[in-house]
């Protein structure tokens, strides 16, 4: 009836038995613990990795996107202006040639004076495009509207541009942005889409600033994901999720596009 | 066991049996979640040799078969153990998959290993409090049943698969 009638050999079995499990799965324990940590610290290492990896993508990507600008303003340098300063020089050089009658002299005269002229317009140009100075002075509604109106007079496509919304002129960064975006837009309705009509317009709709863009070009499957990975297409995805918003675009081939995004 | 009990059988024999069986089983199911061929083969081989152990012995003593046998119960709770932390350390940063019954099988062994240590004591107490250790043991292989039935309902109950 007690426990004196056990042999003393079985409890001291008993006892070793189960100080010896327990120490074991002490152990076992230990292990499993440092082994975890390694492998959660293994895993945030990765994490970490692969934010650093993406930045460098990001990173890749604007030193692509300056290259090409840059490619792009040295072509129109030496295409509009150096070309015609050029041409400047040479008439300048015959100018000082002997023996030029007055007709000849007026000539050249004013051959330079139409081509600095030109040049100047040309120059004016490409500053325009950098940054319109408009854009600065006034905002993004005069900008855009000044853009619409460039697009009608050089490039013979209608525009129909409409603002609902009174915008902030202190927040003329986050403008820029969607400057650039309907630019990007136009270029591409123009370029790739052969428009000959484009709608714009600003709504706040339940607090929500939205822009609808649409034209009436050729249009493109928004189906096929091949479409969306042009660099202009990226740079629009990342100046929208600089601006915190969303975009939709929608497309079929031979119905125009239509862009909403909002800000 | 009840059964076995009332007609005056031994069924610690049957709770031996019980015990391995229960190790192999287990070691199969976590065998078959690793996905890393030296786990599985840990898993083969520790099983492997705790049976080759356990063999051995009872073929030196094979009264331990009619008793508690301590060396058995341990070596099959601590392998079982093993295995369910190493399932743990493989589910760190991954979907969980039976975790539920993971807890479960831990929580149970930890426990029922002692109990089942003890139980050779358990014979020569008072009838008041033999069955109490007994008794304790039913209640967590209840809990434990009842983590599986919580695995069953978490990951199962929705995919309509069978569970274990």
């Amino acid at each position: 009836m007690s426990l004196h009638s056990i042999p003393e050999k079985e409890i001291v079995a008993i006892i070793l038995y189960t100080s010896l499990f327990f120490m074991i799965v002490a152990v076992v324990l230990i292990i499993f613990f440092y082994f975890s940590r390694q492998k959660i610290i293994q895993k945030e290492l990765e994490k970490v990795d692969l934010i650093l990896r993406y930045q460098k993508e990001q990173l890749h990507a604007v030193i692509i996107t300056q290259e090409e600008e840059r490619k792009r303003i040295a072509q129109d340098l030496h295409d509009d202006i150096s070309s015609k300063l050029n041409i400047v020089s040479l008439n300048s050089h015959l100018l000082t040639a002997p023996n030029l009658t007055e007709s000849e002299t007026a000539e050249i005269t004013e051959n330079i004076i139409n081509l600095t002229t030109k040049a100047l317009e040309n120059s004016r140009k490409i500053a325009h495009n950098l940054l319109p100075p408009v854009f600065e002075k006034f905002g993004l509604n005069a900008g855009i509207e000044e853009l619409c109106e460039e697009f009608e007079t050089s490039k013979s496509v209608k525009t129909h541009y409409k603002n609902e919304i009174d915008f902030d002129d202190k927040d003329l960064d986050r403008h820029l942005h969607i400057f650039r975006i309907l630019q990007e837009l136009m270029n591409n309705s123009l370029r790739h889409g052969k428009a000959t009509e484009i709608w714009i317009s600003f709504i706040n709709i339940e607090g929500v600033n939205t822009c609808n863009y649409e034209d009436n070009g050729i249009g493109f499957d928004s189906s096929n994901a091949e479409n969306q990975k042009g660099l202009g297409m990226k740079n629009i995805d990342s100046r929208i999720s600089f601006l915190e918003g969303t975009i939709k675009i929608t497309s079929e081939i031979n119905n125009g596009i239509a862009v909403n995004f909002t800000f | 066991m009840e059964i076995m009990y009332h007609m005056h059988l031994n069924n610690l024999l049957l709770m031996n049996t019980f015990v391995i069986g229960q190790m192999i089983l287990l070691g199969l199911f976590y065998k078959s979640l690793f996905k890393i061929q030296a786990q599985k083969k840990v898993v083969v081989w520790s099983m492997i040799l705790a049976l080759l152990i356990i063999f051995i012995q009872l073929y030196n003593d094979p009264e331990q078969i009619y008793k508690f046998n301590l060396f058995e119960i341990t070596i099959c709770s601590l392998l079982v153990l093993i295995f369910a932390l190493m399932h743990f350390y493989n589910m760190l940063g991954d979907n969980k998959t039976y975790y539920y019954f993971s807890i479960g099988v831990v929580a149970f062994m930890l426990a029922s290993t002692v109990l089942l240590l003890v139980g050779n004591l358990t014979h020569n107490l008072s009838n008041e409090f033999k069955y109490l250790s007994w008794r304790l043991n039913a209640f967590l292989v209840g809990v434990f049943y009842f983590s599986m039935i919580v695995e069953w309902k978490v990951s199962f109950s929705k995919t309509k698969n069978l569970a274990n």
